[in-house]
């Protein structure tokens, strides 16, 4: 695993030099406009990085070649999974770091709303890596972001209908739960949690049963 | 023990069927596989592998059924040699060392030396002869028993695969190290197995000792009504010429009158290949 781990670190650190050096131009200009939300891209560009690993990977030839090391299929999914779960709590870390920044040079700190960007930029770190993992193990990385738009363009499609059609009173108990803080936390944290387990339960199945 | 035993192996695609192939590569030799693009040794390489399913059959490497563990004993080499474009020697090394149980950075560092390898140099703008020296390098350096190798000299220049196959030879002066390899240059087979495999159309042609195959099978000239007079399991491939016909045969199975000349066992894969076709 530590082999792999290493590898994954290694080809992202060195094919997204310049995506790295985003980062801090993100922060700066966030803090500058006073836009927390662009924080916010920061976790959604690290989520990134894994998914653009897995097309090198395809590219190299490296997805053939692991098989051929004394790796269980099994561990070669986790190690996609743990850089994905690894950058999130990053990206988490960094856009905290910086809101409480923000809130020192500002003169009001709300630990409220920083745990609440906290959990936010975990979410968003997993959530896309997580539906994208397993359609890119099954259909290729090309043919896997097709898919992957497709399935967020239904759920896209069919959330806000659900929202403006509105008969069981679906946004008043959204806000709700999003007023009540500590609720909304564990809520969150346990929905991108399952979400990642039901993911990588998926992969392994998928990559177990995939011939190259 | 035998390094790898296969029996009866069967694996159907669209259009392509790999039909019973049965082979035993004793501990200690080589083993080369021939065939056409096509012809089944690159899915006969991967099923042993594991990298692919098969329906039937049964596959023995090392004494035992192909899992991760095993893996530690095998170095493996592939046409596309599979490492990340953007990594150095020196990355790719790293990664290894984490990868391997058994692997051993003296003798990976030699091997690097002995290639001349840019340690830090990326891999993507390595040339293919050193791209598969890299490979074959990893290969030496985990202290593996079998070496399995899909196509490792194809488009090198002469010089490189003269220098692939003295390492080759090299590794298998321990009686305990195999190697089966695949290749459609079959001269460089020719100079390094002791065994030939061939496989054409997914079916396994022979499977003999070299020494066995170049003693046993001979050129004849004759007309073709002689030929047509042979005992047709004898004529194992036939050129009809405007003068003559040129034929290998079994030459346990012809007369003694016949002269006979020695053949190559390219001139067997062709002439064999082409009778089948």
């Amino acid at each position: 695993m530590k082999g792999l781990l290493l590898k994954e670190s290694l080809v992202m650190i060195k094919n997204n030099k310049a995506s790295l050096l985003i980062i801090p131009i993100f922060a700066v200009i966030g803090i500058i406009n006073k836009q927390m939300m662009f924080i916010l891209l920061i976790p959604v560009l690290l989520a990134m990085l894994p998914l653009g690993t897995m097309t090198y990977d395809e590219i190299s030839r490296w997805n053939f070649y692991v098989q051929c090391m004394p790796v269980e299929k099994k561990r070669i999914v986790s190690s996609k999974y743990l850089t994905v779960v690894i950058l999130a709590l990053a990206g988490a870390f960094i856009v905290g770091c910086i809101k409480l920044i923000y809130d020192i040079a500002a003169g009001e700190t709300d630990h409220r709303v920083i745990i609440m960007m906290i959990i936010t930029a975990f979410t968003l770190g997993l959530l896309v890596p997580c539906i994208s993992i397993p359609l890119n193990l099954k259909f290729g990385t090309a043919k896997g972001r097709i898919f992957y738009l497709i399935f967020t363009g239904i759920i896209c499609g069919v959330l806000p209908s659900m929202f403006l059609s509105d008969d069981k009173n679906f946004t008043v108990k959204l806000a709700k739960l999003t007023g009540h803080f500590s609720v909304f936390s564990i809520i969150s944290v346990a929905a991108v949690l399952v979400l990642l387990a039901v993911s990588w339960t998926i992969s392994s199945m998928i990559y177990e049963h995939k011939e190259i | 023990m035998n390094a790898i035993e296969i029996k009866d192996l069967t694996k159907e695609y669209d259009g392509f069927k790999l039909d019973n192939i049965s082979l035993v590569l004793p501990s200690g030799c080589i083993m080369g596989l021939i065939g056409e693009n096509g012809a089944g040794k690159s899915t006969t390489i991967n099923s042993i592998l594991g990298l692919k399913k098969y329906k039937k059959g049964s596959i023995k490497v090392l004494g035992q059924d192909m899992n991760a563990k095993l893996k530690n004993d095998i170095g493996v080499v592939l046409d596309e040699v599979g490492l990340p474009e953007a990594l150095n020697v020196k990355n790719i090394g790293t990664i290894m060392r984490n990868v391997y149980s058994n692997w051993s950075d003296d003798d990976f560092n030699r091997y690097i030396n002995k290639f001349s390898l840019p340690e830090n140099k990326k891999f993507g703008d390595f040339s293919k002869g050193m791209k598969m020296k890299l490979a074959i390098a990893i290969a030496l350096s985990h202290n593996a028993k079998l070496l399995i190798l899909d196509e490792p000299t194809s488009g090198l220049d002469p010089l490189v695969r003269d220098e692939i196959i003295d390492i080759l030879i090299e590794f298998t002066r321990d009686e305990d190290h195999s190697i089966l390899i695949s290749s459609h240059i079959v001269s460089d087979l020719e100079k390094l197995c002791d065994y030939i495999a061939f496989i054409h159309k997914g079916k396994l042609m022979l499977c003999e000792e070299k020494d066995v195959l170049l003693e046993r099978y001979r050129f004849i000239s004759a007309t073709e009504e002689q030929i047509n007079e042979l005992d047709h399991d004898a004529v194992k491939g036939k050129k009809v010429g405007k003068f003559s016909t040129e034929a290998i045969v079994d030459q346990e199975l012809i007369p003694e009158s016949f002269r006979t000349s020695p053949v190559t066992i390219e001139d067997l894969f062709v002439f064999m290949a082409k009778e089948e076709n």
